[in-house]
């Protein structure tokens, strides 16, 4: 499942129902710099190639759970925006499989099988614990995975490359839909998380933020 | 200075703050595209990340 389906959807349906992008970007939002400093911490250890066993511990089995516990603040703090609750029960989700795992998403032959992933699925055979290349996944027998119901045990329909996700990756995408659609016909949304009265004075209505 | 030179520099000093003004809602408006796209990326755990 394409994750930027909720934005470009969002945006779409905003749009369409009479909203602006511009109250879009009066949206406050608290903490914002977190998930950029986690994409910027992730992103080079996900394109990298997993560490194999001998060459010592997989970063990203401590970065991927650092960087979620890092995100919890982000979206606890914006939890009164629409559609937030629905991202953080996706986190949530996503973070406890990940956690009852060992640090990485766990995905099954059955999932990669179906998303056409068999180059993968190699590569997990012939190196059983390792993560999959250019992935958070790791490849786990049904049985032997902790909360597997809330893996990656789903193939996307609507990619135009087949991707596993997870049920937490489905209330992210439905979250983001809902707080980019609202926010572009509300605008100036605010928080009311910790911060969110500094945020708000510090960031102003929507002609302040030009004054930069 | 004359009157309609006193005219003209207000007139461009508000185009610039107009500018400045547009400038910096487009700032923000893409930032909080990558703000939203940054979450969205790293709080979900699709499998094999495809760059395009």
């Amino acid at each position: 499942m394409d994750l930027f389906v909720g934005l470009i959807a969002g945006l779409f349906a905003g749009l369409v129902s009479g909203g602006r992008l511009s109250h879009l970007a009066a949206l406050h939002l608290t903490y914002a710099w977190l998930p950029l400093l986690a994409l910027a911490v992730q992103t080079p250890l996900v394109l990298l190639p997993p560490v194999l066993p001998a060459a010592g511990p997989e970063p990203l089995r401590f970065w991927l759970p650092a960087t979620l516990i890092a995100l919890a603040f982000f979206a606890w703090g914006n939890r009164r925006l629409p559609g937030m609750p629905l991202i953080l029960l996706g986190l949530a989700g996503n973070a406890a499989a990940i956690f009852a795992n060992g640090g990485l998403m766990p995905t099954h032959e059955a999932a990669l099988r179906r998303a056409g992933m068999i180059d993968s699925l190699a590569h997990a055979r012939g190196n059983p614990g390792v993560r999959l290349p250019r992935s958070k996944n790791v490849l786990l027998e049904v049985g032997e995975t902790r909360l597997w119901w809330l893996s990656d045990v789903f193939v996307s329909p609507l990619a135009s490359r087949p991707r596993v996700f997870s049920a937490g990756d489905v209330a992210i995408t439905a979250g983001v839909f809902v707080l980019v659609a609202s926010s572009c016909r509300a605008g100036g949304a605010k928080p009311l998380g910790p911060g969110a009265a500094l945020a708000g004075e510090a960031s102003g209505p929507l002609p302040a933020a030009g004054r930069r | 200075m004359s009157e309609r030179h006193i005219r003209a520099a207000a007139s461009l000093r508000r185009r610039v703050v107009h500018s400045r003004a547009s400038g910096g809602r487009l700032g923000r408006l893409l930032f909080v595209l990558a703000v939203l796209a940054a979450a969205t990326l790293t709080i979900g755990a699709p499998g094999e990340i495809v760059i395009p």
